[in-house]
């Protein structure tokens, strides 16, 4: 179990490994955003309260769903760099950030989208708004202490100092809407006991859900990559890899 | 057909956000790619001295 | 202890002093990170008595009155209390009786005059038939309007 582990966290064999892997991710993401879109624009029958408005729970429970996720596999790669002084988790820091950045402006847009209709307003400052709003100034925070670094592994170890100060808002956004009041609804899927949404509308969520998390770990696999060539264009296998 | 597209009047809502939506799906789609293209372009340069901020 | 030890303590000892920090903040300011106040908080004084605030409650059945032109007045109740508003405005497309809602304004001779009316809408998704079937009469659930008074360990019994 470790031999193997140790062998994937050494950089040439996670690049190959990516390499292998990344675009098999992509076929699969883009076939199940395609249906999970599809479904859930055309076949999933319009809400009781909300009509074809809620349709947009199709981009935005996605996009929210992994600006939080993201954040934690951030966070988690953080505490990893910091202690055990892996490289592909310092790579994994600086990968993630932007992927994750990229959802949270994607959900709180398409929460705004859905707010006028609904609500009757773009933007309110309650609890969810508001620490999803500071998510997504720590992944710009993160961004920007990456680039101000020359040193890679400097640069590593200040967003991952970073990365695991803001991880005290991840659990405050996922459970505003249930400590405080808000004018954000409660969860729908990511709860205990029933679901509150009804399967022919829930399949292609999850189908939507599946296919961005696919899609977010193949940008991750590639960024990684990336990070890995820019570290070790010293080493033999990157000089061999790039002389071609 | 052209009933789904007016999304019961929410159509400019429900289809802006399916734009953003894709567009975003597409940038980590895509930007990826052209980020390892710039590394590979610096990697070539033989810039050893100042290391990276591609991202 | 070696190297590692060293850095697994202060990383560990950094989560836990950055959670007892939050845990402190959040003692210290759950009041104001309540986005409105509920009827139970009117009634029993516990909200501001003339200053601009926001009241979130569900439009009681029946209630709703018309009068001229965007004149309306309905009443707002939570689990156990209710409050009167009057507005005069354009109301949200999901704004019915049954319906959870947040207001803006102030209370006036014991009613509350709004000067906005935003909807909440709850977290079931269902086609209308079903909706029809359950005979829910699009009721929505008065838990999501807690008492900002009331410590939040307490609703839970």
């Amino acid at each position: 179990m470790w031999t193997w582990f140790h062998r994937l966290a050494s950089p040439p064999s996670f690049y190959r490994f990516a390499d292998r892997v990344a675009p098999w991710l992509a076929v699969a993401a883009l076939l199940l955003l395609g249906y999970g879109l599809f479904a859930g624009l055309w076949i999933a029958p319009k809400d009781y309260q909300q009509g074809d408005a809620f349709r947009i729970i199709y981009v935005h429970v996605p996009a929210a769903a992994l600006s939080l996720s993201l954040y934690t596999g951030m966070a988690i790669a953080g505490v990893v760099a910091l202690i055990w002084r892996i490289k592909l988790a310092e790579c994994a820091i600086v990968a993630l950030a932007p992927i994750g950045a990229s959802f949270t402006a994607l959900a709180l847009v398409t929460g705004m989208l859905w707010g006028k209709p609904m609500w009757g307003a773009y933007w309110v400052w309650d609890a969810r708004l508001t620490s999803e709003l500071v998510l997504l100034f720590l992944y710009l925070g993160v961004i920007g202490l990456d680039q101000a670094f020359l040193d890679r592994r400097a640069a590593a170890r200040a967003c991952a100092l970073l990365a695991i100060v803001g991880a005290v808002n991840v659990p405050i956004v996922k459970y505003s809407v249930e400590w405080w009041n808000s004018l954000h609804q409660a969860s729908t899927i990511l709860k205990f006991g029933k679901p509150t949404i009804t399967a022919e509308m829930a399949i292609p969520l999850y189908a939507s859900l599946l296919g961005a998390y696919l899609l977010a770990g193949m940008a991750a696999l590639r960024r990684m990559q990336n990070e890995v060539l820019l570290r070790e264009r010293r080493a033999g296998w990157v000089r061999e890899l790039t002389a071609v | 057909m052209g009933e789904m597209f007016k999304m019961g009047g929410y159509e400019v809502y429900v289809w802006g956000s399916v734009l953003l939506g894709v567009a975003v799906y597409a940038w980590n789609l895509v930007a990826p790619s052209l980020q390892r293209r710039a590394v590979l372009a610096r990697l070539a340069e033989g810039d050893e001295e100042s290391s990276g901020d591609a991202s | 202890m070696t190297r590692r030890q060293n850095r697994m303590l202060a990383v560990g000892s950094l989560i836990a002093g950055l959670a007892l920090a939050a845990w402190l903040g959040f003692t210290a300011m759950s009041k104001n990170l309540m986005y409105f106040y509920t009827p139970t908080d009117v009634v029993s004084g516990k909200a501001p008595a003339h200053a601009k605030m926001r009241l979130g409650g569900l439009v009681e059945r029946g209630s709703v009155s018309r009068g001229e032109g965007l004149l309306v007045s309905f009443t707002l109740a939570d689990c156990a209390q209710k409050v009167g508003v009057k507005y005069e405005g354009i109301l949200p497309d999901l704004f019915r009786e049954g319906q959870g809602i947040v207001a803006t304004g102030h209370v006036e001779d014991g009613k509350f005059v709004a000067s906005e009316v935003l909807a909440k809408h709850d977290e079931n998704y269902m086609p209308p038939e079903l909706a029809d079937s359950l005979k829910t009469e699009g009721g929505h659930s008065c838990m999501p309007f807690k008492p900002v008074e009331k410590p939040v360990t307490a609703l839970a019994s």
